[in-house]
């Protein structure tokens, strides 16, 4: 493996810090009403969010340090201790379900959620399969199907929770990694139509679920029902308009708009600062995206590049699926939104996956730069 | 490194998949939040504003000359806020406050205030004192808003016109209720951001929606002709009725019409409400007879008989006819009222006589198919449509079975069954010259800035009969006032036509002898009616020509005087033959009303009498607010004149309207808008 000697991508780190200031700010507009309510304290959630984004940057800080080459061989095990987490998180009695879905595994005062220490193994390992033998992806049966199967049996113990979210954050981002490894596009192709023959046969099968899946296009349809946080996060953005209503001045957030500080904080963004605003967070999206492929494209390295473009699409699938769902365009998948969405573990993880990219961002490059 | 370059060309591929990605919620952005941004922003505000609805200010009613007639005083009405006196815990310490500064029952109070609605009215229409003590005790989840009360400044006047409003000023009765979407107004609303759960938004906006106060509904009513109607119905209710001896009949209505459009410009009628305090009353006291109730209108019909003979030329004016006292029909005599008969009379004497025999003869001649032409012309047995709740149509006999005994008797106005209205409204057309007009009680609609929204229209039914037969019949009516049994209308130096009408009431098998119906109708000047006059007195054992025609002249003097109609240089001084028994008023000085208003009710009423001016008062208080006639008015010596009392000049009297206020609301709004509309009982069937 090659050596370090450059800095830290300084645009994606900028980014980063940029968008966790920006939650900062949200998570205490969006929740005081809630900590006002439910704690007596308007600052109670904001109080929280501050020692997890320390939190985050110190574990951001472990993984930009960690050496690469080590973990590459810890591929492996870590896969297997995420998916013993995956097991345990069912076993009665230490699992922890909150809202009928059993994501959590108490310890003591911290949880931790398995489905995001898997999107981390899930990455790492599929890197470390597709740059052992890289010519392999070309072939179905040498290359594909084990990959598949992995990411199937993965998929499978995901759904048990069940976490609709994650499944579909995992399954794009193995995707993203396999189209970059060179698998070749008519495999990839062929598993894109027969999973769409897939969704058509189970709607034929079922029409019921046609509008569950296509409720999310006239949510005005059920407006109380299943429509309801479609159209209140619509309700939210509408108003906010192109300069929004200013901070702290949102009124979806008196209870109107469920989840607000969660899963809905870019419709918070975009009625307190308008369309703005929401571009902003947009773009800060698109210059993570934009630098983490970078990052992929010049480390002369095949692990090192695939978990670029894995950590990469990570953290931009998941921005994109939640953004998709606020703005109406996705159906309600209940995905949060990375550094800005209040949530504990879930920031850490992703600040130790920001951290890894950071530092493969440090690692020399063979040829120029192309993006 | 075939592998290496391959991967790149591949990420930059997922990189340029995630940028159009990017690139079309950026899109969508600006469609939800630029173009629907305006839509979705009215959307989300009817979802966190409430509103307190704030009630318009009803429109007034006013007389033709614009005075009130019925108004709004500033009230307000207590509400809360269930969820924020949920929310403060001290439902309890609140209930009893208010049910102490409201005088309501604790747990009553309790329920409302705690009740599951968004808005809770606590007790509407408690006066503004009121208010500002509870405004002053700063209760939390409970409020104040501005609400306003129906104040009928005359009392009793025009009562069974005007109607009254319920709880929610909304119109019960008469023209309250049929105007009631003019009069209402646009109410307006306190707008404010409430959260999800109830609670008002900190710091959230408000909005105030102007109410937009209800319009001017302005009566052809004139308040000076009605109170002159309601005077006469006061004394007749209190005994005091000439040659009544004392006697009070059990109701008596006076209608005054405006025979040349239509106007209705008096309704009375007794026994009577005040609007005020309409529940302290009888529902029969709400019932407007003169509407609502059908009769056998007697002799006052003969003018609808004669002007249809006259019409078709059936009958000379100068034509003979010998009464016997009785006239055969289909075996069966039917007496004249004056036993003996009339004898040897022209067509003229027997209407002035109001011969039976003449009109049964009259009716002959006509024959069934003309004879109903004319019944049905002039309106009877169908709605005048005055705009009154309840109007009965009356019942005409069956045309198909209809016998010449029938006929006989309609013609002398028995059997068939009539209202008050259709009658004056039928005589009106002869007054007019023959063309029957629905009469009409709205002049006009305008908004509170003074424009007229709806104009007054003459409303054309039909003509019924010529002009010259129009002529004709006035002129043989005046006779009857001036040579017959009308005479005791008869006016110095004024020509009054008029006929005199005595129904007798059907009661087990047969009429009844000693109960009467007892009606005039008269209209001056004959030549150029201005004014018809219709006083109908149900249950007195006289004839109309003796108790109901001096009525018709006492109303008829003092409207014509006050609407400034001038004595007729050629008009008799007196009657053309003396009535035993009668002595007409000599034709007395004009004076002048000197203006009490304001005065200590001691010394206007002494102002008032030193002048040679007769009061009577109306209502409670020290100061007289109103009079009628008001000062500098000219009218004959000697007149009554009617004082108002209240507490302070231009601020009508509170007293009356606070009384009003019932603790139960529910069981005022129980009340139907209308009343139910039960036959009267001297019916023919």
């Amino acid at each position: 493996m090659i050596k370090k000697y450059r800095q830290v991508d300084g645009v994606l780190l900028g980014a980063i810090i940029a968008l966790l200031l920006i939650g900062l700010l949200m998570s205490y507009s969006s929740s005081a009403v809630k900590g006002y309510l439910y704690f007596d304290d308007p600052y109670h959630y904001l109080k929280m969010e501050v020692v997890w984004v320390f939190l985050g940057l110190a574990a951001m800080t472990v993984a930009l340090l960690l050496d690469l080459r080590k973990l590459y061989k810890w591929a492996k095990p870590i896969l297997y201790v995420a998916i013993i987490l995956l097991i345990i998180v069912k076993i009665p009695g230490l699992g922890r379900t909150v809202n009928g879905a059993t994501r959590w595994i108490g310890l003591g005062p911290l949880s931790i959620q398995p489905s995001e220490v898997i999107k981390l193994a899930m990455v790492l390992i599929m890197a470390r399969i597709l740059a052992t033998n890289p010519r392999n992806i070309q072939s179905f049966h040498k290359g594909l199907l084990p990959c598949l199967a992995l990411l199937g049996i993965i998929c499978m113990l995901i759904m048990l929770q069940p976490d609709l979210g994650t499944t579909l954050v995992i399954a794009a981002t193995t995707f993203f990694m396999l189209i970059a490894a060179g698998a070749k596009i008519w495999h990839m192709t062929a598993l894109g139509t027969a999973g769409l023959a897939m969704v058509v046969g189970a709607i034929v099968a079922a029409p019921y679920r046609m509008r569950r899946i296509f409720a999310f296009l006239d949510p005005w349809a059920d407006p109380s029902g299943k429509g309801y946080q479609s159209i209140q996060s619509l309700l939210a953005l509408g108003p906010g308009g192109l300069f929004g209503l200013g901070f702290g001045q949102s009124r979806q957030k008196f209870l109107y708009l469920p989840e607000n500080h969660t899963d809905f904080i870019f419709a918070m963004i975009g009625e307190e600062f308008g369309f703005i605003g929401a571009t902003l967070v947009v773009m800060l999206f698109f210059l993570i995206i934009w630098r983490g492929f970078r990052i992929a494209i010049n480390v002369s390295d095949n692990f090192l590049g695939l978990f670029a473009v894995g950590l990469t699409s990570l953290i931009g699938i998941q921005a994109m699926v939640n953004m998709g769902v606020v703005t109406g365009v996705l159906p309600v998948t209940g995905i949060t939104l990375p550094f800005l969405s209040y949530g504990g573990t879930s920031l850490v993880f992703t600040m130790i996956g920001v951290g890894l990219l950071l530092n493969i961002s440090r690692y020399r490059s063979k040829t120029e730069e192309v993006i | 490194m075939v592998q290496y370059l391959k991967m790149r060309k591949r990420i930059v591929l997922i990189f340029v998949l995630c940028s159009i990605f990017l690139v079309i919620l950026i899109i969508r952005l600006g469609f939800v939040q630029l173009r629907d941004g305006p839509f979705l922003k009215n959307l989300a505000d009817e979802e966190h504003y409430r509103g307190v609805p704030v009630a318009a200010k009803r429109g007034n009613i006013v007389d033709c000359n614009g005075n009130i007639l019925a108004m709004s005083v500033s009230v307000d009405t207590v509400y809360a806020i269930p969820a924020e006196v949920r929310k403060s815990g001290k439902e309890d310490e609140i209930a009893t406050l208010l049910a102490e500064t409201l005088e309501m029952d604790k747990q009553a109070v309790k329920d409302r205030i705690t009740k599951r609605t968004s808005l809770e009215y606590v007790k509407k229409k408690i006066p503004t004192e009121t208010a500002s003590i509870i405004k002053s005790m700063n209760l939390p989840g409970i409020g104040i808003v501005e609400d306003s009360t129906r104040f009928y400044p005359n009392d009793t006047m025009a009562a069974h016109i005007l109607g009254f409003t319920g709880i929610d000023s909304q119109g019960l009765e008469g023209i309250e209720y049929s105007r009631d979407k003019e009069l209402t107004g646009i109410p307006g609303s306190i707008l404010t951001e409430y959260g999800a759960n109830g609670i008002k938004i900190p710091g959230g906006d408000h909005e105030f929606i102007q109410p937009i106060q209800g319009n001017t509904v302005q009566l052809t009513i004139d308040k000076n002709i009605q109170s002159f109607a309601e005077r006469e119905l006061g004394k007749i209710m209190s005994g005091q009725g000439m040659n009544m001896e004392g006697r009070i009949p059990k109701n008596a209505s006076i209608l005054v019409m405006e025979p040349s459009t239509g106007r209705m410009l008096a309704i009375a009628t007794a026994p009577t409400f005040n609007p005020n305090n309409y529940q302290a009353f009888d529902q029969s006291a709400r019932r407007n007879i003169a509407i609502q109730n059908g009769y056998e209108p007697g002799s006052t019909f003969k003018i609808i008989t004669l002007a249809a003979a006259l019409e078709e030329k059936v009958v000379k004016t100068d034509e003979v006819f010998v009464d016997k006292g009785y006239i055969n029909i289909l075996g069966r005599n039917i007496h004249c009222w004056k036993d003996g008969g009339h004898g040897r009379q022209t067509m003229i004497e027997a209407v002035e006589n109001s011969c039976n025999p003449v009109f049964i003869e009259m009716g002959q001649r006509l024959g069934m198919d003309r004879f109903y032409k004319y019944l049905t012309g002039f309106g009877f047995g169908k709605k005048t449509g005055i705009e009154m709740a309840g109007e009965a149509k009356g019942i005409l006999a069956n045309k198909k079975k209809a016998t010449a005994l029938d006929l006989a008797t309609m013609s002398i106005g028995q059997t068939n069954n009539v209202t008050p209205i259709q009658l004056l409204t039928a005589v009106s057309a002869v007054a007019n010259g023959g063309t029957l007009l629905e009469p009409q009680i709205v002049q006009e609609i305008t908004s509170p800035s003074g424009e007229v929204i709806v104009p007054f229209k003459k409303e054309v039914v039909q003509r019924v009969i010529s002009e010259s037969t129009a002529k004709l019949t006035r002129e043989i009516l005046e006779s009857v006032v001036t040579n017959g049994t009308g005479r005791r209308t008869f006016l110095p130096g004024y020509r009054v036509a008029g006929k005199t009408g005595t129904a007798q009431k059907v009661g087990q098998g047969g009429y009844i002898q000693g109960d009467y119906v007892a009606s005039f109708i008269g209209f001056a000047p004959a030549d150029n009616p201005r004014l018809v006059v219709f006083v109908v007195m149900d249950g007195v054992p006289f004839y109309g020509g003796v108790v109901a025609a001096p009525v018709v002249q006492a109303v008829m003097l003092d409207s014509l005087k006050y609407l400034g109609v001038k004595p007729d240089p050629n008009a008799p001084l007196a009657p053309g033959k003396p009535l035993y028994g009668v002595e007409f008023p000599a034709v007395r000085k004009e004076a002048i009303v000197p203006s009490v208003l304001g005065y200590p009710r001691a010394e206007g009423e002494g102002i008032l009498k030193k002048e040679g001016f007769k009061v009577m008062v109306e209502g409670t208080g020290t100061t007289i607010i109103d009079q009628i006639p008001y000062g500098d008015a000219k009218v004959e010596a000697g007149s009554t004149v009617q004082l108002y009392l209240g507490a302070e000049v231009g601020q009508q009297t509170l007293a009356p309207w606070k009384e009003v206020l019932d603790p139960d609301i529910e069981a005022i709004e129980q009340f139907g808008p209308r009343l139910p509309i039960s036959m009267n009982q001297n019916l023919l069937e």
